[in-house]
């Protein structure tokens, strides 16, 4: 019955709007996105270097996806808290349905971990924006944000491209991650505008 | 016949078929949680009415109302209980059987 129940249109536009509403004040993609960018720079570095030398930027790198990991969802809370809630209101999306979004977040792990150990010359740099190009496609089908798919597809594109020059894959996978975040910050502070002048347009619509 | 339709119909959650409470159950069943200003952009509903409508099902027992604070700002958040979520299920089987039956 609850299957049955959630399969109803309306109830799947709510589950929509409630995933997408995440999203739709850009607030999440503008920190990810910072996120995301310094990582990229960070592990593009340490991947340039030979290995002594690269020790500090290794490091660096290390302390990032920590600070990552466990403070930007606290960041992005805290800003939507202060920002968005009390104007746009609060909705968290239903959780019992996400093992899809799970599922394509560890196949997307599992990749990275592949494309990282395997790390042939070339090639490798074709399919290091593959695993980046399935989570953002995911996140495209969670949340029917158009956006998403096509910064997905401009990850493979550039993985593509990337494979013209000699880099290994993490490399080319930290530079794919520096420009998803770099296009992340521009379509976040694009929405993020989109949204104030909604909201101003319509208070309550 | 008629008389199996008529028990039927008879048999609706009068508190789940009101159009406004309605509505409220159908987003709260879309979502985690959510709070009033959320419920009062999704539904469409006045203030008035959906405060009214939420007390309603709060003591139902098919809403739970949490009060909290965001800043300096009181928040107002809910979300269905298992009960109001079977109680919108049943609706919906109801609902459907219904349209079979009249069809």
């Amino acid at each position: 019955m609850a299957a049955e129940a959630s399969r109803t249109p309306q109830v799947q536009e709510m589950m929509r709007r409630a995933r997408s509403a995440w999203w739709e004040d850009g607030i999440t993609e503008i920190v990810s996105g910072l996120g995301l960018l310094i990582l990229g720079f960070l592990g593009f570095q340490k991947e340039m270097l030979p290995a002594p030398r690269n020790m500090g930027w290794q490091l660096a790198w290390t302390v990032w996806l920590g600070v990552f990991i466990v403070g930007g969802n606290l960041l992005i809370r805290r800003l939507k808290a202060r920002y968005v809630w009390p104007v746009a209101g609060y909705a968290t999306p239903r959780q019992d349905r996400d093992w899809r979004w799970a599922g394509a977040f560890f196949l997307t792990l599992i990749l990275l971990v592949v494309v990282a150990a395997w790390n042939p010359p070339h090639f490798g740099a074709a399919i290091a924006g593959l695993p980046l190009f399935i989570f953002l496609l995911a996140l495209y089908r969670y949340t029917r944000l158009r956006r998403f798919l096509v910064i997905g597809t401009l990850a493979l594109v550039e993985g593509l491209v990337l494979a013209l020059f000699p880099l290994n894959a993490t490399a080319a996978l930290h530079l794919i991650l520096g420009t998803i975040g770099l296009f992340f910050c521009f379509s976040g502070l694009w929405n993020w505008l989109r949204f104030r002048r909604r909201l101003q347009e319509a208070p309550h619509g | 016949m008629a008389e199996e339709l008529f028990q039927e119909i008879r048999q609706v959650d009068r508190l789940v078929h009101e159009p406004a409470r309605l509505a409220i159950l159908a987003v709260l069943y879309g979502v985690e949680e959510a709070d009033f200003l959320y419920l009062l952009r999704t539904t469409g509903l006045t203030k008035g009415n959906l405060s009214a409508h939420l007390a309603k099902l709060e003591a139902a027992g098919y809403v739970e109302v949490r009060k909290r604070f965001l800043g300096k700002k009181p928040n107002t958040v809910c979300r269905l209980t298992p009960e109001g979520r079977q109680a919108f299920e049943r609706y919906l089987t109801w609902l459907k059987r219904l349209a079979r039956n009249l069809g």
